[in-house]
């Protein structure tokens, strides 16, 4: 009854808290939730900090190449199809795998030199190739009727390559410069590789600002006690941190790395940064889509919040994620748990067994030292250590689900078998004795005896154990597992709202540990038949 | 059927047993008694290698069990132990505790046998079905004779005092053993469960069964037992039939002994 008294109540105060936060938005002007950021929105300032000119190199004994892709160039930037592929990386659109067929001399091929590690423009996944360039290789072959061949190679030996005569073109984020003429026809360029600033609209600081210098002098002029958020990776990045081969300077600025643009936008809006420096085409659609929710009045906003959410949530299938993220989060927790109740009870019963002679003792220090390890290292660390060291190292392939699931088997194997230990200790030694009397061995006593007591034992330790990991599987995303934390990321970067989908995460995330709760209750209860001391 | 010979046990530099040499023959009776803290559990629990023996022999069965080298599982099927704290399986009901060893041993033969083709051990015949039929049987017909077949599927918990050791007594039973060793029994009941528990063990003498029983109960010692051993300091100073043991006390410690617990 008290349990259950208990359970109403955390429920009961989810729901008014849930309330609160609404009725808060309903309330007018002086919600101190939103009320800072209503008249505020995000500007972009007009002028291009950097400038670089993208276009492919074409091999130059192929003229007739080279006019192909310049005509194929203006075509693609006509009819949409340019902005389409932009919008699979910048926009809401998903990135678009590019196989490459196998080298063959005697074949109608287009080989194409790239190095692939520049996202969003070339870069790998598995055997597949991503990226705006790639997507456009793809479209380049189609339209010359010819099968596509990519080749990837050090950024140095992509110019030389068709430079030699060895590839038809270069298309690797290529900017257009003097000194790569001598090897490669430029086509067109193709894309104006800029950076943008974006600023609060009530800063005016920038106003008068008619050139770049007067910009970079401005925030050099700051200091380094301000914040610049950029997107990870990107050129913006780079610029902002300085990079002599690039020829960019930096600022004495502190740079927050973000996963994506509008997260920037946004803390820029939560005043929580001073300025965002991100490329001029994602710049565009963030700002605008943050600036009409900004402008509403904050009741409005969080309505309009809400009616976003729903809309990518139920209508642009947002659903289906949140469940197939729910399952990745189960599954990881789950099957995660069980390896390493295994794996726990397995290294416990070693630590356990009476060490007089080498054998165990040997075995005893081999799981010592493992969890050590793995209760010495972050579970990130494991994950990436795993899934970037170990897999490639032992050249086998798995799922970033997969990973997680071993991973967090693995890792919470040395956290049970600590747990599992202090259970078999708590079990009373005759118990092992009367086995051993009747002729049980050591092992079976173990199995039918000692281990059952055991876990009923650490039972609810063993339910927090559960609690922990469902809760930690938010950082799978690392090695690229989709769990609820990516669901309901993708919600947030494509309405370029994070309140609502994050605010639905927790709840879920509590529902989850109140259900498991319960759950584990009602298991103890059951076991405790044989127990009538409790 | 066992022949302890020169065995002495040390807890790392702590000399417990110090050479102790005893004949057992099949139906025997053997009561030990002597002070606290003289060895008579380590005696006891040396026998069936519960401790691994310093040093010495013990013959079981013409084996020498002692010796590390033998799989003393095998063995331990045949030497019941009833333990002072009953030691009943609380994850088990009580027919469970006692079906449990039958059963696992049985299966484990059955497998053995079939295994490797052994048509002629009648364990190549039998199932894991009938195997655990049999075992339920005898199990039921056990707790009959202890008039505790309706608790058959209780557990252990529920049970007090001297119905957990009765139960004790038949799982270790169920095994057929050559011999059952008893490291006082009755020590920790409450004294209105004593007798039961000794009327028990008493019907068991009846039958013939060989049992070696470390007791403070000095009348039971005196009326079942054939053979009394006196140990002190990890030696047998006295041994004999109970009449001539208690009568007539020849060792001063054993004199002194027997004034202050009689
Ligand atoms: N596992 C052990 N490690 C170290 N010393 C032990 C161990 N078991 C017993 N001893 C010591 O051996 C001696 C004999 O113990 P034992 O239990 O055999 O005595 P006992 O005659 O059965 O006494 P009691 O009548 O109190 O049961 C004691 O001094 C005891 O402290
Ligand atoms: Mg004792």
């Amino acid at each position: 009854m008290k349990k259950l008294n208990k359970f109403l109540f955390l429920a009961l105060s989810m729901v008014m808290a849930l309330s609160l936060l609404t009725g808060c938005s309903k309330d007018s002007e002086d919600s101190q939730l939103t009320t800072d950021n209503t008249s505020v929105s995000a500007e972009i300032i007009e002028l291009d900090l950097t400038s670089e000119e993208y276009a492919f190199g074409v091999d130059k004994n192929q003229p007739e190449l080279l006019e192909k892709t310049n005509t194929f160039i203006s075509e693609i930037k006509a009819d949409g199809t340019f902005d389409e592929i932009c919008n699979n990386y910048f926009g809401d659109g998903t990135p678009v795998a590019v196989k490459s067929a196998v080298y063959d001399p005697d074949k109608d091929q287009l080989v194409v030199a790239t190095n692939a590690a520049f996202e969003p423009f070339e870069y790998m996944e598995g055997d597949s190739y991503y990226g705006i360039d790639m997507e456009i290789a793809a479209r380049l072959a189609d339209y010359l009727g010819m099968e596509l061949v990519i080749q990837n190679m050090d950024f140095d030996a992509v110019c030389l390559s068709v430079g030699q005569h060895k590839c038809d073109i270069a298309m690797a984020g290529l900017t257009v410069k003097e000194d790569r003429k001598e090897y490669v026809d430029f086509s067109v360029s193709y894309y104006n590789a800029a950076q943008k600033l974006i600023v609060k609209s009530n800063d005016t600081s920038f106003d008068d600002c008619s050139s770049v210098e007067e910009i970079e002098a401005i925030i050099n002029s700051k200091g380094s006690g301000i914040k610049i958020g950029v997107q990870n990776g990107t050129t913006g990045q780079i610029y902002c941190e300085g990079d002599e081969d690039w020829g960019f300077t930096g600022f004495p600025a502190e740079t927050i790395g973000y996963k994506n643009g509008s997260l920037a936008v946004q803390d820029l809006l939560n005043d929580n940064i001073d300025y965002v420096i991100i490329d001029s085409a994602p710049a565009t659609c963030i700002t605008k889509a943050i600036n009409e929710m900004q402008t509403d009045s904050a009741n409005a906003s969080f309505a309009r919040k809400l009616e976003k959410f729903k809309e990518i949530f139920v209508e642009q299938d947002g659903y289906k994620m949140v469940l197939r993220g729910l399952k990745n989060t189960l599954l990881i927790a789950i099957l995660g748990l069980i390896i390493g109740i295994l794996i726990g009870t397995v290294i416990a019963t070693i630590r356990v067994i009476p060490k007089y002679k080498v054998l165990p003792r040997i075995l005893n220090a081999i799981c010592s030292f493992y969890v050590g390890l793995f209760r010495g290292t972050p579970i990130v660390v494991q994950l990436l250590v795993f899934y970037y060291v170990a897999l490639p190292i032992l050249n086998a392939h798995m799922t970033g689900v997969q990973v997680a699931i071993w991973v967090f088997g693995l890792n919470s194997g040395a956290y049970i078998s600590e747990i599992m230990r202090s259970g078999i200790l708590s079990v009373d030694a005759g118990q092992m004795e009367a086995g051993r009397a009747v002729g049980l061995s050591f092992g079976t006593t173990m199995v039918k005896i000692v281990i059952p007591q055991a876990v009923k034992n650490i039972l609810p330790t063993l339910g927090n154990e559960f609690i922990a990991l469902i809760k930690e599987t938010s950082v799978v995303s690392f090695v690229g597992a989709a769990d609820l934390y990516v669901a309901f990321n993708y919600i947030g970067s494509n309405s370029y709202e994070f309140m609502v989908p994050y605010l639905v995460m927790a709840i879920i995330y509590i529902v989850l540990v109140l259900i498991i709760s319960l759950g584990i209750k009602l298991m103890e209860r059951s076991l405790r038949k044989s127990d009538r001391r409790n | 059927m066992i022949d302890v010979i020169n065995l002495t046990k040390k807890f790392d530099d702590v000399d417990v047993l110090n050479g102790i040499s005893v004949k057992i023959d099949k139906g025997d009776i053997i009561c030990v008694i002597g002070p606290s803290g003289s060895g008579k559990s380590t005696f006891l629990r040396c026998l069936n290698c519960m401790e691994d023996p310093s040093g010495g022999q013990i013959i079981f069965n013409g084996v020498d069990i002692a010796d590390t080298k033998v799989d003393i599982n095998i063995h331990r099927r045949k030497m019941g132990m009833v333990f002072q704290h009953f030691n009943l399986f609380n994850n088990k009901t009580v027919i469970e505790n006692i079906m449990l060893a039958p059963v696992h041993v049985q299966v484990k033969d059955m497998k053995r046998a079939k295994r490797k083709k052994l048509k002629d051990d009648p364990a190549y015949n039998t199932t894991k079905a009938e195997i655990i039929k049999n075992a339920r049987e005898n199990a039921m017909k056990l707790l009959e004779r202890i008039g505790l077949a309706d608790k058959a599927d209780v557990y252990p918990s529920t049970l007090s005092g001297g119905q957990k050791q009765r139960v004790a007594i038949v799982r270790a039973l169920a095994m057929n053993p050559d011999v059952i060793l008893f490291d006082e029994p009755t020590s920790a009941l409450d004294p209105e469960m004593v007798g039961e528990v000794l009327d028990l063990m008493k019907s068991l003498a009846d039958e013939g069964m060989t049992m070696i029983i470390v007791t403070h109960e000095m009348g039971f010692a005196r009326e079942v037992a054939n053979k009394v051993l006196f140990i002190d300091e990890g030696l047998i100073l006295e041994s004999g039939a109970p009449e001539e043991f208690f009568s007539n006390p020849k060792h001063p410690r054993l004199k002194e002994f027997l004034s202050k617990v009689l």
